[in-house]
């Protein structure tokens, strides 16, 4: 009997001296307000481009990241010849050497389109009346695969249309192309897969923002770097980085004072970061921009998530507001 | 109450019954060991030299896991990940090289190398050995640095017997196991149930703070996870004549949650992590003594290891969660081991000398989501033999060899030796052994291969090799009550073939897996221990110097990083009053490194820290019930400051690392009847 006793207390020991994780009270969700609300997906792996128009909050166009290689400057007198940033292309400048005798990329010395949009520091730089081979290096897939490499010769003709003759290394595929400027857009973009050019970007008047990948040049060391973020319309958008004000309280005055910048990287990549003992991303803080449209609108937009639903990744996800 | 404990000790211990009686009776009072050896004998017989840490001392240490246990040891460290959990070095070498069992079946389930030792629970073991230096002769790879054997309780009473004993601690651990135990004539049975729950902890969190619910807000993220395992075991056992049968079966599972940080800006989503892990052990033990004494001894068993992580996206503001959809968000990660060892050996106290044959067959399956074919499978098959040899009554010699096949290496040949030479009250010995870990599946078959990895497997890797040197002296004396005991150890491991990521010979795109690395270790120590009515003080000090890979090429990177460890504990035990009062104490030096950093050399630091416990027991009701209650971590170490830089005041690279929850006290109490 007293065993029992001993026993029936020890069990109200136990049972006073066990846990278990109590589930959570719900926290109340934010208001909304009259904030614009948008969000792209660029696929985990960062595949798709997307051209985006903040006045409509809507998508106008998206392609694969490998749909081109190069593109072609369209705006009067523009001659400049840029690569596909979102997949780390890069050129070298061989010279003034024979087409056919070039056959690897020993004497490669490779450069990257600069991240600001930059024309005049472009890889491919001045070729005009040179006679200058260059090697292009088509960067890689977002598997990480290498596209391999071509050889080309450009010239800038006098109608306004561009030559251009291109060549596996091994001399295959050689072929010359000409390609006309398409007043309506900022570059013309030209596919080494299809070879012949190809419509990516939409009506320079019809979008605001690109949502890609792009390569960051960093300095000291020299390392071009794949970075996932957003470029401006390079036709009269410009956009002002602000930390100080909050973004609430970002209005039409206040933002008059900004610096505004015609880089196309003004908003780049830092609005998030990689938080190692998380091990995710996450948005950084008090971060807004400031982006005037080509139709002189102001908005003001910060990001507030790079996940969609669904916890995938490659998802900005941004409010927008008409100030 | 001491004299049952040790008769009990002898017996769970014993596999040999009757003729051997009046031995045992003479060996009441020793400390009795089987790791290794060719029947269980006290731990000055045994060649090796063998650290026991025994139940008595578990309890005093109100330790639950194995990792409370080795928190205290020299030579020893333990690190903490906050998923991973708790892995040990010892003589400065990784968890990798060491081999943990539980008698003498290895414990699987390793990740990145390191078996968990917070998800081994003590509740059932009786004592744990430890053996420093290489016993790959007897249980192949991984016992490179050395061997823990947890040995588990035996049947002792007649009859029908039950424990409960409940631990609480006040960061948040509720703990509660219990057994019951019936033996009737020649066999006996045991089931024991356990449940381990903790509720995380944060270094602002109260005191004393009980499981409640709260909002999902910041303060649902923890430093340490939230944690609940789940354990039974169910043993059995026969023992008619010269023969014994032990069969048992064990389950584990374990649950991390991992409540993630709610997302900034609005703080209304964030992603939850779930680690639930999985152990299912079955086997049995089989003991046969011929009428020439020799014995046969063979063990088989099933052991089966699962790991799920699983991602959600949890809502914070409806608290409805869904799984995440990013690739690596879910995994899943399982071995299996189906093994055999046997043993026959002869066991004349007459003759000079005697002998062990024994095999040794694994069979290994690994799978999961990055591993070549999702699933790959290694067979092992290996056969050892060792002799004893004592000559002029004092010196024993024990040389041994182990050879063995492997479907996916080839395996090497183990050879080893050891020396052991009485004189008077010293003990000497020596030993010279070669150790050896194979190449996991992980690295024969790992397939890794996306935008920002291109890591492969290698399946030409050899297994990584050591030779271990250790030479020890003992002196203990008993006089007049007074229990004294040193000893002086030294060691040397050279590791050899290191399995190292590196860039492939072959893509230099791709990184894999090559033996290229080199290491090695030296160390010494000294123990001392007496017991004098009733008060029993240990205490020792260890060094041990890590090799310096950067000195080869750097004259001003010293070969050696020298790191201090030393242990204090005594405890004494009033037989009067019944109670006992312990003190544990540990301290773990400084411990540097170098490393290259752009174009200069670097020294990265881990600061020194140190653990104390106290602990008071109190026995009531003739030992039936007994409470202990203490304080843990008095010192309040928690995060120990590391520098990786260049050190000095302009060093921006100082982080730290999570070694221990803050001071706690705790509570135990234990019942039998």
């Amino acid at each position: 009997m007293k065993a029992i006793k001993h026993i029936c207390f020890l069990f109200t020991v136990v049972v006073l001296l066990s846990g278990c994780l109590k589930e959570e009270l719900p926290v109340p969700p934010h208001v909304q307000g009259d904030l614009m609300v948008g969000q792209v997906e660029l696929g985990t792996t960062y595949g798709l481009q997307i051209y985006y128009d903040l006045a409509s909050n809507s998508i106008v166009s998206s392609n694969q990241k490998t749909d081109w290689d190069l593109s072609f400057e369209c705006a009067v007198g523009g001659w400049h010849v840029l690569l596909n940033s979102s997949l780390a292309a890069a050129a070298a400048d061989l010279g003034e050497v024979d087409f056919e005798s070039v056959s690897n990329t020993d004497n490669a010395v490779w450069n990257w389109d600069l991240q600001t949009g930059l024309l005049d520091s472009s890889a491919i730089g001045d070729y005009r009346n040179l006679n200058h081979v260059y090697l292009i290096d088509r960067g890689y897939n977002e598997a990480g695969v290498p596209l391999g490499f071509k050889k080309i010769m450009l010239e800038f003709n006098e109608d306004e249309t561009f030559y251009l003759r291109s060549a596996n290394l091994d001399g295959s595929e050689d072929e010359t192309v000409t390609i006309s400027k398409n007043p309506n857009i900022n570059f013309q973009s030209y596919s080494f897969n299809s070879h012949s050019v190809v419509d990516i970007e939409p009506n320079k008047n019809d979008w605001d923002l690109l949502f890609s990948q792009y390569t960051h040049v960093f300095q000291n060391p020299t390392l071009p770097y794949l970075v996932t973020g957003v470029l401006l319309n390079r036709f009269n958008t410009v956009c002002a980085q602000e930390e100080a004000i909050p973004f609430d309280e970002i209005n039409y005055e206040n933002a008059a004072d900004f610096a505004f910048s015609s880089d196309i990287n003004t908003i780049g990549y830092d609005w998030k970061s990689y938080d190692f003992n998380l091990s995710q991303f996450t948005i950084v803080e008090n971060l807004s921009y400031v982006i005037t449209t080509n139709d002189g609108i102001y908005f003001k937009l910060r990001f507030i998530d790079f996940y969609n639903d669904s916890g995938e990744k490659g998802a900005p996800k941004f409010e927008l507001q008409d100030l | 109450m001491l004299r049952n404990f040790w008769i009990s000790v002898v017996l769970c211990v014993s596999f040999y019954a009757g003729a051997q009686n009046t031995v045992e009776k003479e060996q009441e009072l020793e400390t009795v060991v089987v790791t290794a050896q060719y029947k269980k004998t006290t731990k000055e017989k045994a060649v090796q030299k063998i650290k026991v840490i025994d139940r008595k001392t578990i309890d005093a240490m109100a330790a639950v896991t194995l990792k409370d246990v080795l928190v205290n040891q020299n030579n020893i460290r333990v690190a903490q990940d906050n998923v991973l959990g708790s892995s040990m070095s010892l003589q400065g070498l990784s968890g990798q090289n060491i081999k943990i069992l539980i008698d003498g079946i290895p414990v699987i389930g390793r990740l990145n190398g390191n078996i968990d030792i917070s998800q081994i629970n003590l509740n059932t073991i009786e004592q744990i050995e430890i053996v420093e230096g290489p016993l790959s002769v007897n249980y192949g790879t991984d016992a490179l640095a050395g061997t823990v054997n947890l040995i588990s309780k035996k049947n002792k009473k007649d009859g029908v017997s039950s424990t409960l004993n409940s631990y609480y601690e006040s960061i948040g651990q509720y703990n509660v196991d219990g057994s019951v135990s019936i033996k009737a004539g020649n066999s006996g049975v045991t089931l024991s149930l356990g449940r381990n729950f903790f509720d995380g902890w944060n270094a602002y969190d109260y005191f004393f703070e009980f499981p409640q619910s709260r909002p999902a807000d910041t303060l649902r993220y923890k430093q340490w996870k939230p944690k609940e395992q789940y354990f039974s075991r169910l043993s059995y056992n026969l023992k008619k004549g010269n023969f014994s049968f032990a069969p048992y079966l064990s389950y584990f599972n374990e649950k991390i949650t991992n409540r993630g940080m709610p997302r900034p800006p609005y703080e209304e989503t964030a992603f939850d992590d779930y680690y639930n892990s999985w152990r299912i052990d079955g086997g049995f033990d089989l003991r046969y003594t011929f009428t020439n004494r020799s014995a046969l001894n063979i063990k088989a068993a099933y052991n089966d290891f699962k790991r799920i992580k699983n991602t959600f996206v949890k809502d914070l503001t409806t608290l409805d969660q869904e799984l995440s959809q990013t690739t690596g968000s879910q995994d899943t990660t399982r071995f299996d081991l189906m093994m055999s060892r046997g043993t026959w050996n002869t066991n004349h106290s007459k003759r000079f000398y005697n002998f062990q044959l024994g095999y040794d067959v694994a069979i290994e399956t690994a799978s999961g989501k990055r591993i070549e074919g999702l699933n790959k499978e290694q067979i092992d098959f290996a056969m050892f033999g060792s002799s004893e040899i004592t000559l002029f009554d004092d010196l024993v010699i024990r040389p041994a060899v182990r050879i063995a096949y492997n479907s996916q290496y080839d395996a090497p040949v183990v050879p080893s030796v050891n020396l052991k030479y009485n004189l008077n009250s010293f003990v000497f010995r020596a030993s010279y052994a070669k150790g050896f870990r194979a190449p996991a599946l992980k690295e024969l078959y790992f397939d890794f291969v996306d935008i920002n990895h291109n890591i492969v497997g290698n399946q030409d890797l050899n297994a990584e090799f050591s030779d271990n040197f250790t030479a020890d002296i003992s002196y203990s004396k008993k006089r007049s009550g007074l229990d004294l005991n040193v000893d002086i150890g030294l060691f040397y491991n050279d590791l050899d073939n290191l399995i190292t990521l590196a860039i492939s010979p072959t893509d230099p795109q791709q990184y894999t897996y090559i033996n290229i690395g080199e290491y090695s270790t030296f160390g010494n120590q000294v123990n001392a221990g007496m017991n004098y009515k009733g008060l029993t003080i240990n205490a020792g000090i260890s060094y041990i110097g890590r090799f310096n890979n950067l000195a080869r090429d750097y004259d001003d990177v010293p070969s050696y990083n020298f790191s201090p460890e030393c242990r204090f504990n005594t405890t004494y035990n009033n037989t009067k009053h019944n109670y006992s009062l312990s003190l544990f104490f540990k301290y773990n030096g400084k411990r540097n490194g170098f490393f290259i950093s752009g174009d200069e050399i670097s020294e990265s630091l881990i600061e020194a820290y140190n653990q104390m416990d106290f602990n008071v027991t109190k026995k009531f009701m003739d030992n039936k019930f007994i409470l202990t209650v203490g304080i843990k971590n008095i010192l309040n170490v928690q995060d120990v400051v590391s520098t990786y830089g260049t050190g000095g005041v302009h060093s921006d690279n100082s982080g730290s690392i999570s070694m221990n929850w803050g001071r706690s006290v705790f509570c135990v109490l234990k019942f039998k009847i």
